[in-house]
């Protein structure tokens, strides 16, 4: 008899759980804000709960591989779920008038409930329609409650979704021809080689790093980051473009062999850099504040491309990813946040005129110092801890150019993130509309924020996380 | 592979391409949104050829995949159509 | 630029043909599938597919089809319906073809247990005969935006009671395992239920994708 506890019951949960809440909406539309927002915190104590079933698997309608899909928990999985759910939960929190939108509020949990899916992923297919639901639920939140330049977006946003979407799935009907099966492990065990390999493995690639944004297939990126509500664009930038670069990894790591993974490093160390200077560049030269934010994302999504190039030589690269991925989804999701009030007591968002929205945004603007910090890779941040994982791993193999690299990159942010923290230091306008937000949506972003800053404190924990269970 | 595989793998590669030509270059949305279901047929018609395995028999799995695939398609051009006409009504305003 | 980039596509398009000739097709399930049917409650492997041995995936593609009517209906633009077709032909589509189809896709979803069919061709074909009677200026129902979407998550409603319901009531907290002697109609419960749902979704997007005339 398996205990409450069982990995069976508590993996499927991650996925009903959101699921159920999505039904809960349509049935109880006026207070669907409310079970959105339930949802959300009572997903982040189910993953907290989960800690303790990492390491297990669960074989859902009782047909193991290759007949049926399985879920898997390992430690890279938990942390990925981690740092989504915290964001899931105080986006939510922030952002009730944007929940009460139309639709919004069984979009998220949807949303929920596809980021869940594909972190616990352990079949091609199923990661396809998990990979699906996250895309479809993003796109329309991108352009709910939100005017005419985020439907644009929103549109631009279901192409390259739709594209990328079947770029993988081309790979995954391939990878089936030649394995007859779809679950990882089984396909990595068969070992493919050759173009069998060559030619899956280079779609999948294609079709991830267009949906995950990574340069030079961020074009679609920055317009829709950067139209959508504070809180859309804080779920997008933390969560969404990550599930697509985590089955990136996964791919990479637990399905093609390793020897094709040290194969393609150069053009993954090549697109992490170009993203570096492209992203920070433009962030340096935005107008608009949610315009620079969302560029500092192409440019964060830049270290996350630089720790695949290196995975195949360090194993600690996989930390350096996860802990790249979980600063910057708590970073930005903050910064997302408290830059939204920012603007709204303002009344614009252009950063040359943007100022000091007065003492009541005390935690706001404290959570944008600390996130921008993170950002940067200062020390003790989760930025910092990312950096120097990788600059340590990238010496011992011999890339001594990787270190001066992530400080100048470093500096790069240091210097687009300046001329917010200048902002801040001007005295507001007369006519500055007063600002109208509860101390909620303030202190939810600085949780964020702060939750970046404690990230740089659990270096160890993380490593021994994803060593253990891998 | 016999003949007849080999020409409906090509016709699967060729219907890919040309959708995802059409979603990548062409300049209007209704067109871009149909590229991306032709580069789906593609897709559905190499599982097609898939399941019709080397000993002749036919394996399910692929044509559940297909399945699966269609209704995801439907579904994502019916949002799809939907933006377009929000656009497009954003823009009159 | 474009006649570039429409070369590269082709020449990508050539190297993905080349590597698909190139490899070996490997043996499939279809025998595994075959062999253990007999667990699954139903005859017709592919509906064995859809609603057992990958039931997550059909559950998680219900999950499109719902967000996707939902996102479809509040995106729309409030415009007023478009008007009617009528006509003696409209007339006797709608009044003689529509039985027919409702009988037809009733047909589909039962057969679909031992033959081809099941609940995504029953639910296009009902889907269908609603689009008729909804062009002919005979809105069928659900009317209002917040029946048609409770009514398009019928299907997920339907997979989550069964597939926890079972769990917890046989102890075992495998999400979705259908236990044999009842698993033939536990799958046409999810199934029947599942027809409705994506009907209802296909018509959602149906209205919510029709422009005014």
């Amino acid at each position: 008899m398996p205990t409450a506890a069982s990995p069976d019951a508590v993996l499927a949960a991650l996925v009903v759980l959101p699921l159920a809440a999505t039904l809960g909406t349509l049935v109880l539309p006026r207070l669907a804000p409310a079970v959105a927002t339930a949802a959300s915190w009572a997903n982040l104590a189910l993953v907290a709960f989960a800690f303790g079933t990492i390491g297990g698997e669960t074989w859902l309608a009782g047909w193991s591989a290759p007949l049926g899909i399985g879920l898997r928990l390992d430690g890279l999985a938990w942390v990925f779920l981690a740092f989504s759910a915290p964001v899931f939960a105080l986006a939510a929190s922030a952002g009730r008038a944007t929940l009460a939108e139309d639709g919004a509020a069984t979009l998220w949990t949807t949303l929920i409930a596809g980021v869940n899916a594909i972190f616990l992923g352990a079949d091609l297919f199923n990661l396809y329609v998990g990979l699906e639901v996250v895309s479809l639920s993003a796109t329309a939140l991108t352009a709910i409650g939100a005017g005419a330049a985020a439907a644009r977006a929103a549109l631009r946003y279901l192409f390259v979704g739709l594209g990328g979407s079947l770029l993988y799935l081309m790979a995954v009907a391939s990878i089936y021809r030649a394995t007859g099966t779809l679950d990882m492990g089984l396909v990595a065990s068969i070992g493919l080689q050759g173009p069998a390999l060559a030619a899956p493995l280079a779609f999948a690639t294609a079709g991830l790093l267009l949906k995950g944004g990574v340069a030079p297939f961020h074009f679609w990126l920055p317009p829709a980051h950067g139209n959508a509500a504070p809180i859309v664009s804080a779920a997008l930038s933390a969560v969404v473009v990550k599930t697509a670069l985590y089955v990136l990894l996964r791919l990479w790591l637990d399905v093609a062999p390793q020897t094709a993974l040290a194969d393609a490093a150069p053009i993954f160390r090549a697109l992490g850099l170009l993203a570096v200077v492209v992203g920070g560049v433009a962030a340096l030269r935005a107008l608009r504040l949610k315009a620079l934010i969302a560029y500092s994302t192409v440019a964060q999504l830049g270290y996350l491309a630089l720790a695949l190039g290196f995975a195949a030589e360090a194993p600690g690269a996989t930390v350096a990813f996860a802990a790249f991925a979980a600063a910057h989804a708590l970073a930005k999701s903050g910064l997302f946040v408290a830059a939204g009030m920012i603007a709204k007591a303002n009344g614009h968002d252009e950063v040359p005129r943007l100022a000091d929205p007065g003492a009541a945004y005390g935690p706001a603007k404290a959570a944008v110092a600390i996130a921008g910090g993170a950002l940067a890779g200062l020390p003790p941040t989760g930025g910092f801890l990312a950096k120097w994982t990788l600059a340590q791993d990238a010496a011992a193999a011999g890339a001594w150019w990787v270190a001066p690299t992530l400080v100048a990159a470093g500096l790069l942010t240091a210097a687009y993130m300046a001329r917010l923290a200048t902002a801040m230091m001007r005295d507001p306008p007369e006519d500055a509309p007063a600002g109208e937000d509860g101390p909620l949506r303030g202190w939810s972003a600085l949780a964020l924020a702060s939750a970046a800053l404690l990230l740089g404190f659990l270096g160890a924990p993380l490593a021994a996380l994803l060593e253990a269970e891998r | 592979m016999s003949p007849v595989d080999l020409l409906y793998t090509a016709l699967a590669v060729a219907l890919f391409g040309l959708g995802l030509g059409a979603l990548a270059l062409s300049a209007r949305p209704l067109k871009k949104l149909l590229g991306a279901n032709v580069m789906g047929t593609g897709v559905f018609s190499l599982l097609i050829v898939t399941a019709r395995g080397p000993d002749g028999a036919t394996d399910p799995v692929p044509h559940a995949l297909v399945i699966t695939g269609i209704v995801v398609t439907v579904a994502a051009t019916g949002l799809g159509l939907a933006l377009i006409r929000r656009t497009r009504s954003a823009s009159k305003d | 630029m474009t006649v570039l980039v429409g070369v590269g596509f082709a020449l990508v398009s050539l190297a993905l043909f080349a590597a698909l000739v190139a490899t070996p097709e490997a043996a499939g399930l279809g025998a595994l599938a075959r062999s253990e049917i007999a667990e699954t409650g139903v005859s017709n492997p592919v509906t064995a597919v859809l609603l057992d041995y990958r039931a997550y995936d059909t559950l998680l593609e219900l999950v499109v089809v719902l967000l996707a009517a939902v996102a479809a209906g509040a995106l729309a633009p409030r415009d007023p319906a478009p008007a009617p077709l009528d006509g003696p032909v409209a007339e006797a589509a709608a009044g003689l073809l529509t039985p027919g189809i409702v009988l037809v896709a009733g047909y589909l979803l039962w057969i679909g247990s031992k033959a081809p069919g099941g609940a995504f061709q029953a639910a296009s074909l009902l889907a269908g005969g609603l689009i008729l009677l909804e062009v002919t200026g005979k809105t069928p129902p659900p009317r209002s935006e917040a029946a048609s979407r409770a009514l398009a998550g019928l299907g997920v409603l339907a997979f989550l009671v069964v597939g926890v319901g079972v769990a917890v009531a046989a102890g075992s907290g495998v999400f979705l395992d259908h236990p044999a002697p009842f698993a033939g109609s536990l799958i046409l419960a999810i199934e029947s239920a599942a027809t409705l749902g994506i009907a209802a979704g296909l018509l959602a997007l149906f209205r919510a994708g029709t422009a005014p005339a």
